[in-house]
């Protein structure tokens, strides 16, 4: 390999990377606040992506994006208050396989309303064919737009966590129910909150890619194994690592599709996941790390 | 200031609390003590709204909160430094405390909020030496002062504590005590809980004895001291008395 494929295969790979990264946040805002993982955290991404697509036949990109972001959170909302919360004496694994029937719930209904073709968003800037040379490689416009979007996601998520009464409220439910309650939280708005929270970056992180990986009613899954693979890989409930984590394995993707077969590349990911479960439970990065970075 | 009529609660087909009234007045300090498992936690964790009581009633300045959310009871005036000191371990001392002025942010009264948090620092230094520190790197004592600011940020009428002499060093229990007490002359009304009987009555005005979820005894600080059957269980003088 030269230089210029070198930097092309990176590029691809991180930029997967950062959408398996902003997945897998989704999963960690959901998992620190309840202790269960969103299996339908992939089909936000969808849900997303197939709104704009759809609302971009009526109003301008930027706004159909906005309206769908909108709408997904919403619908996050809502998934939250009508299956989460309802259920009485909710064990973490209940929980779970209700989010299974969600993502497949979500999943049918896509098939419904947006059939079972393949669609997408035009690209932002330029066509599929325009491409900007960095290093001798040729890279797409939207290729930057999904790297700078899942950046400006997470830098917005740390001050927001950090900062804003709300954003703390939601780390100290995490932290401690009990006490967050004692101190006039209300957790279950907090829960209904990061459901919203993890709806809405997974929307805009499927309309970003969609112009690139295209969008279809049950990719959701996927993404989901994906994300779910990098969020264990970083430690669950730890944003930070789950970027080092994306990034990865989107890089160990995209060198892995250059030297063999394309089909080991969706085995990569699986393989991970077992070692990782096996071998390090905690993820890659230790409980000592995880509790430090929590703090940020 | 509170009143407790014929409270019932428990957990699952558990029943703790078997029928408990009692009463704190304004400005008075009351302690309640009794042996391992005999539902203190469990009276103030209903009081705090954690539990919902299966019956009686619960009024906190005249308004029933037997059955209002949490976050109702906090706004009441009426806080609980729960067992164990549960600070958030994870976030700094500082965030710990305007945590507990989580509802006063929301209603946006800054200002009265860094002045609760000028008082905190003032009555435990070590707090404000320890601001950006994270809250699960304090020792023991350090985390129940935490657990008891971040209560007082609330701006409570009533302020609960639950044995805050619990996994406490000597020293800064009675340091913890001597603050307590200055609170209690600011006016603040207390209701604690404790194992440590002899501190707790110590500070209070009146104290009740649980037994088994019921109150057996109940008495100014005095009485309460001078009762054999107090000393015996509660205060440890017979032992003493065998030993001499
Ligand atoms: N979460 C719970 N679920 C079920 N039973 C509980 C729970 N918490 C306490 N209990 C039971 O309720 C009873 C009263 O417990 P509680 O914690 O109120 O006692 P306590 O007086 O505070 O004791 P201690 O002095 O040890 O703190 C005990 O028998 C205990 O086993
Ligand atoms: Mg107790």
């Amino acid at each position: 390999m030269n230089l210029p494929q070198v930097v092309q295969y990176c590029f691809a790979g991180v930029t997967v990377g950062s959408i398996y990264a902003i997945v897998a946040i989704g999963f960690n805002i959901i998992y620190n606040t309840t202790g269960i993982i969103n299996f339908a955290q992939g089909e936000f991404l969808i849900v997303g992506a197939m709104l704009a697509i759809s609302f971009n036949h009526f109003v301008p990109l930027p706004v159909a994006i906005f309206l769908a972001v909108v709408i997904t959170t919403i619908i996050g909302g809502l998934v939250e208050i009508v299956f989460i919360r309802q259920v009485r004496n909710a064990s973490v694994l209940r929980l779970v396989v209700i989010t299974i029937g969600i993502s497949i719930l979500m999943r049918e209904a896509m098939l419904h309303i947006w059939d079972e073709k393949v669609r997408s968003l035009p690209y932002f800037t330029g066509t599929g064919v325009s491409t900007v040379t960095i290093l001798g490689a040729h890279i797409s416009p939207q290729v930057l737009w999904v790297l700078g979007v899942s950046a400006v996601i997470v830098m917005g998520l740390t001050p927001f966590f950090r900062f804003t009464l709300t954003g703390r409220a939601m780390r100290a439910c995490a932290d401690d129910r009990m006490a967050a309650r004692l101190c006039g939280i209300n957790d279950r708005w907090m829960v209904t909150l990061s459901f919203m929270l993890s709806a809405g970056i997974g929307a805009l992180a499927g309309c970003v890619i969609s112009p690139v990986t295209q969008t279809q009613y049950d990719m959701g899954a996927s993404l989901a194994i994906k994300g779910f693979t990098v969020a264990i890989l970083g430690g669950l409930g730890n944003s930070m690592a789950a970027v080092a984590a994306g990034l990865m394995l989107g890089l160990v993707e995209a060198f892995v599709m250059s030297q063999f077969d394309v089909a080991y590349k969706e085995a990569v990911s699986i393989v991970i996941l077992l070692l990782i479960l096996v071998f390090r439970p905690s993820g890659l990065f230790g409980k000592r790390e995880i509790a430090a970075m929590r703090a940020l | 200031m509170l009143k407790i009529l014929n409270l019932e609660a428990g957990y699952g087909q558990l029943r703790v609390l078997k029928g408990i009234s009692l009463h704190v007045l304004p400005g008075e300090a009351v302690a309640i003590i009794g042996a391992n498992g005999a539902g203190k936690t469990t009276l103030l964790k209903t009081i705090a709204g954690v539990l919902r009581p299966r019956s009686g009633k619960i009024m906190f300045n005249k308004q029933d909160i037997s059955n209002e959310p949490l976050e109702k009871i906090v706004e009441a005036g009426c806080c609980l430094a729960p067992e164990g000191r549960h600070v958030f371990s994870t976030m700094t001392v500082k965030e710990n405390l305007l945590l507990g002025a989580y509802h006063r942010q929301r209603n946006g009264a800054s200002a009265d909020i860094a002045s609760s948090l000028k008082q905190v620092y003032k009555l435990f230094g070590i707090l404000e030496e320890r601001a950006n520190q994270l809250a699960g790197t304090l020792s023991g004592g350090q985390q129940q002062m935490l657990a008891i600011g971040r209560a007082l940020m609330s701006g409570p009428k009533l302020l609960m504590m639950d044995e805050p002499s619990l996994g406490v060093a000597p020293l800064l229990v009675k340091s913890i005590y001597q603050t307590i007490a200055n609170l209690k002359r600011e006016g603040l009304t207390i209701l604690l809980v404790e194992q440590n009987a002899r501190a707790a009555l110590a500070l209070a005005d009146r104290g009740y004895v649980f037994e088994t979820g019921q109150i057996v005894l109940e008495g100014t600080s005095r009485e309460l001291g001078d009762n054999p059957e107090v000393q015996r269980a509660y205060l440890g003088k017979e032992y003493r008395r065998i030993d001499e």
